[in-house]
């Protein structure tokens, strides 16, 4: 649907592009941390990646060695527990917990990540949401000789539900986010993806989490940088939006201030089929 | 009494009194009538009518009518209007009298594109309310034009403390306020977009305006719905004397008015037209124009009542055809796939003056407003083609309907009351789409509906010094059925994650009521004849907001209007000014102080998702505000140079308030909003070099406006992302531009009619790139940083106006 969006920009496109042109890049440096985790059943650890933004003129990223990492989960009953805080570095920032976590349904989960300078971040408590099975993969031809394939699901009826799909169409990997406000109900609703192989058969491997709004939200934003910061001048920039950092659930605790970054809990459904 | 003037003598024709004199008060009498233009009949808004000798006196309203009490011995009055020759008339008082005044044009000379000739004086020492600004169409035309074309907007933005995100944009930013919050009236009726092409040029047809009048301070009680200012746009009436025409023919685009009696002195017409044609220097498949069309009619009914209707239609349409033969089966087809952008804008007025009595005014209005837009696609056949869009309608609307009443009573001539009630039914389609595509499904968004009523009392006083103009407006509003309001969980933020269903309202049925009382006082003490002092304060409440977080506002943003989720805007200001006059209004100063506060402005969710968004309340979040600003101008009113200059500090901010504080942008704290440009500066300057020749320059300085600029970067699965700095934490480069233009005024045959001018001229003389907006890229491993601006260099123009 956003090619709807993209129509009239366009057109207002051919009165201004000829009037773009570049200009030197500022330092205006402001070092944020980032903390992107995730724990997934699919691989049973809890993974955390704990960064320093860099300049814009630097060449390497800046993982935080020696953070401090606590997993706690609320259960049915409002017990909170520690599940563990025995991670094992895994060099530039990387952590992974040291035993299998099996996450459970329903209840709430959240990390804690202390830092060698004593600052402390803690995400929001995290609900893991009900799996949501792919049923089937389906293809068709559309414009531009693209192909759309579309991955159909069950989307649950009783409450909101966010997903983030992640396929492999052989090595070339799409990433679509998608909420439920079109198809909220319906039992064979559906995300679609397009690519460019219908007159071949390909590999395709879809792997669906339904998650919380902030993940989605994360996500969201993640992709619109994507979108925009990489590649080509393209129309949209000109009437963009305010530029948006990738803020997700993390709060500083002392300052009570979101930070980047994001805590994912998420039950993943794989379907891999050749089409 | 009507009066008329031959070339070296006065006419007074007496006619039948309206009303005996009070027999409680014999040495009383009141004059009251009209005051038009000798040569059109065109009624004169803002003409004064004073008693000679003394200080006091009446000036006709937005009809062209006055009322004067004078008692016995006050015999002598004086009429004048700026640009037209001031009358003395002495009057034998024994009766109230109906005296209908024509005045004579000061200068008969054509007057279009004349830059320098006409007498301007822009005293800010009579207005009672501080921060206005009065203008007509010769203004306009005198002003700085974009191709050459006089243009209400650009004019707009040449005044102190009015500004706008940039060249092209649409709307403008008065005091710190958003673009819709200027209550934009033409004829009364409101407007929900006031530009064509995206912002390059305002609806509105120069040739067809009578008066313009811009509140930016204080806003008498009469007016009310939006939050910073009115630009009160009235329409000519048409003469009632002899069928004229007036029109330009541009580089862009050509413009014809034509206007005339239907019956001579009784009823007239006006009809004006405007079509752009700058398509044709495009590839033929793309389509590009503007065309607007306002009519008027007016009918002098009897003395006492005055009947006019008035229309506006105009639309910006956009689009391209896609053809190409496609091998379908072993079989070629044509294939044609036609996709179109278009918004419109249409009002209906019609209004009925009558007079009670020759102290009782009133003006009842039916009034239709309507925006709506369109994207469509169509495509013939099955086969989809290279970059054509799937078939569908997508269509918004947004829709007013008002009925109002107005009353003046004309105590004496330094008092005068004014009342009424204005009432509004609003009706937004937020989106609806109709598509034949499986991929693309059908969406009709619930309508938004609304009532609003609003009784209002001004009070307006002047005494030896003082003067006074206060008001009080009561605002009722309801948001009404039939419409499915979302539920969100209580206890959470509002957005997609806690939607928990949503509750019915039936047809008309209320769903949310907002009250106010909006308290208007305004008042200017004469330090002497020459300088006056003026403080005022209002409060204006605004029930619809547009919902647009680009940095430019697009054709397609929605209109939203508040319901149980938006609270209505509630803005608070607090002015004062200063103004002082030199010895013959050679020179006109002015400094204004203002302080403004907003509540309930609408922010929007760090990543907010707007674009065809069912639930948009989810997305936003409420925020406060404020503005505070001191605005200077000077203007030079005589000799061969004239003009003005003016300068604006300002500043504007806003912090967000959501419910649940992760929310908040910059974690609640206090950001620029995105048209604080503390400095401004705007000259215009206009200089007659003889009777034919004059020439114009016009200079424009404003500080950049702020922008949110990438700070650092970091790795996400290998993949390069930004980090930003707080919002608008940066800015872009100061901007400024200079035109610069010379008209030539041909003296022609003193026997035609016909009269024509040329303007020519330079528009961004010295070709500044003005920055508009940045966006960085990562691409290759390196980062890149791009400006955009809107005008890419020096603009050059040329324009025939003609007049017959």
């Amino acid at each position: 649907m956003k090619q709807l969006k993209i129509i009239p920009l366009i057109l207002a496109c051919m009165l201004f592009t000829q009037c773009v042109k570049e200009i030197p890049v500022e330092d205006n440096f402001e070092a944020e941390i980032v903390i992107v985790g995730q724990l997934l059943n699919d691989t049973n650890h809890c993974e955390v990646r704990v960064q320093e933004s860099v300049s814009l003129f630097n060449t390497e990223f800046n993982g935080i060695e020696s953070a401090s990492i606590s997993v706690y989960s609320e259960n049915a009953t409002g017990e909170n527990l520690l599940i563990t805080n025995a991670f094992t570095e895994q060099g530039n920032g990387s952590y992974s917990s040291n035993l299998p976590i099996d996450p459970v349904s329903g209840d709430y989960y959240w990390i804690e990540v202390l830092l060698e300078d004593g600052r402390v971040f803690m995400s929001e408590k995290t609900k893991l949401k009900p799996v949501v099975t792919i049923n089937s993969i389906t293809k068709r031809l559309g414009f531009d000789d693209s192909t759309l394939y579309n991955f159909i699901f069950s989307d649950p009826v009783d409450e909101n539900n966010f997903y983030i799909l992640r396929v492999l169409f052989g090595e070339d990997p799409i990433t679509i986010a998608a909420s439920d406000v079109v198809f909220n109900g319906n039992e064979t609703a559906s995300i679609e993806v397009e690519n460019y192989y219908y007159n071949q058969t390909v590999l395709v491997k879809a792997k669906m989490q339904n998650v919380n709004y902030f993940t989605y939200q994360y996500y969201i934003n993640l992709l619109s940088q994507s979108n925009t910061n990489n590649g080509d001048f393209s129309p949209e920039l000109l009437f963009a939006p305010p530029s948006v950092n990738l803020l997700g659930n993390i709060v500083e605790k002392h300052t009570n201030r979101r930070v980047l970054g994001v805590f994912t809990v998420a039950y993943t459904s794989e379907k891999i089929v050749n089409l | 009494m009507s009066i008329t003037f031959t070339s070296n003598a006065l006419i007074l024709k007496k006619n039948r009194s309206i009303d005996s004199p009070n027999k409680q008060q014999e040495n009383r009498f009141v004059i009251s009538g009209t005051i038009s233009d000798k040569a059109t009949g065109e009624t004169l808004i803002g003409a004064a009518v004073i008693v000679k000798t003394k200080n006091k006196g009446v000036v006709s309203n937005e009809y062209g009518f006055y009322s004067l009490e004078l008692l016995e011995s006050e015999n002598t009055i004086e009429i004048s209007y700026l640009g037209y020759k001031t009358i003395e008339l002495s009057l034998d008082l024994t009766v109230d009298q109906s005296i209908n005044i024509e005045l004579e044009p000061e200068n008969n000379n054509l007057d279009e594109v004349v830059i320098s000739i006409q007498k301007q004086n822009k005293s800010q020492l009579k207005s009672v309310i501080a921060g206005t600004t009065t203008l007509n169409s010769k203004d306009i035309k005198a002003s700085p034009a974009f191709f050459g074309e006089p243009d209400i907007t650009r004019v707009m933005l040449a005044q102190a403390g009015v500004s706008s995100n940039g060249e092209g944009t649409s709307g403008f930013n008065v005091r710190g306020g958003n673009i819709d919050q200027n209550l934009i009236l033409l004829d009364e009726a409101p407007l929900y977009n006031s530009s064509h092409v995206w912002g390059f040029f305002s609806i509105f047809n120069v040739d067809a305006i009578k008066d313009i009048k811009l509140y930016k301070g204080d806003i008498p009680a009469r007016f009310g719905g939006r939050a910073s200012s009115v630009l009160d746009i009235r329409l000519k009436e048409g003469s009632s004397k002899k069928f004229k025409g007036e029109g330009g023919i541009g580089v862009l685009f050509s413009r014809l008015t034509l206007e005339g009696p239907i019956k001579k002195d009784t009823s007239s017409f006006l009809i004006s037209a405007r079509r752009s044609y700058f398509d044709i220097f495009l590839d033929k498949n793309i389509k590009v124009y503007f065309q607007d069309l306002s009519a008027k009619f007016s009918w002098q009914i009897n003395q006492k009542n005055k009947l006019f209707a008035s229309g506006y239609f105009g639309a910006d349409v956009m689009g391209f055809t896609f053809k190409q033969d496609v091998a379908e089966d072993g079989e070629v087809k044509f294939i044609k796939s036609e996709t179109k952008f278009k918004w419109t804008n249409s009002t209906a007025s019609i209004r009925w003056n009558h007079l009670f009595s020759n102290k009782t005014f009133m003006n009842i209005s039916a009034i239709y407003s309507r925006y709506d837009y369109l994207l469509s696609s169509e495509n013939t056949g099955d086969v989809f083609l290279e970059n054509a869009a799937t078939s569908f309608e997508w269509t918004s609307v947004a829709e007013n309907w008002i009925l109002k009443a107005d009353l003046t009573k004309f105590i004496n001539p330094k008092t005068k009351i004014r009342f009424g009630i204005n009432n509004t039914v609003y009706k937004f389609s937020p989106t609806k789409i109709k598509s034949n595509a499986t991929d693309l499904p059908n969406i009709n968004f619930d309508s938004d509906r609304a009532l609003e009523i609003a009784p209002y009392f001004e009070f307006i006083k002047s005494w030896e010094k003082l003067s006074l103009n206060t008001g009080l407006r009561y605002s009722l509003y309801a948001n009404i059925g039939a419409h499915n309001l979302t539920q969100y969980a209580s206890g959470g933020p509002v957005s997609p994650a806690t939607i928990i269903g949503s509750t019915s309202y039936k047809k008309n049925e209320i769903i949310k009521r907002y009250d106010g009382f909006e308290p208007r006082l305004s008042f200017k003490y004469d330090l002497s004849d020459r300088k006056v002092l003026k403080f005022g304060m209002h409060r204006m409440y605004q029930f619809t907001q547009l919902i647009s977080n680009t940095a430019a506002s697009l054709p397609f943003d929605i209109w939203k209007l508040s319901d149980p989720y938006i609270k209505p805007l509630k803005v608070n200001q607090f002015s004062i000014g200063y103004a002082y006059d030199t010895e013959n209004r050679a020179y006109n100063f002015s400094a204004d102080g203002y302080y403004k506060t907003f509540k309930d402005i609408i922010e929007y969710k760090n990543g907010a998702e707007l674009f065809l968004q069912e639930n948009i309340e989810s997305q936003l979040i409420p925020a406060k505000g404020f503005a505070y600003g001191i605005e200077l101008a000077i203007h030079k009113n005589n000799g061969p140079l004239k003009g003005s200059l003016n300068y604006t500090f300002s500043r504007a901010k806003r912090k967000t308030e959501a419910k649940y504080v992760f929310d908040n942008i910059n974690n609640g704290d206090y950001f620029p909003s995105n048209f604080d440009r503390p400095h401004m500066v705007n000259l215009t300057t206009n200089y007659k070099l003889n009777k034919k020749w004059g020439v114009g320059l016009f200079f424009t300085y404003q500080t950049g406006r702020p922008l949110t600029r990438p700070t650092g970067k970091l790795d996400v699965n290998g993949e390069t992302f930004f980090t930003f700095s707080d919002r608008n934490a940066y800015r872009v480069p100061d901007t400024h531009r200079m035109d610069f233009s010379v008209n030539y005024n041909a003296t022609g045959n003193p026997d035609t009619a016909w009269k024509g001018s040329w303007s020519f001229g330079l528009y961004n003389v010295y070709g500044r790139k003005n920055t508009f907006s940045e966006f960085t890229i990562y691409e290759d491993n390196k980062v890149r940083n791009f400006q955009f601006s809107v005008l890419g260099g020096a603009y050059p123009f040329i324009t025939y106006n003609f007049k017959f």
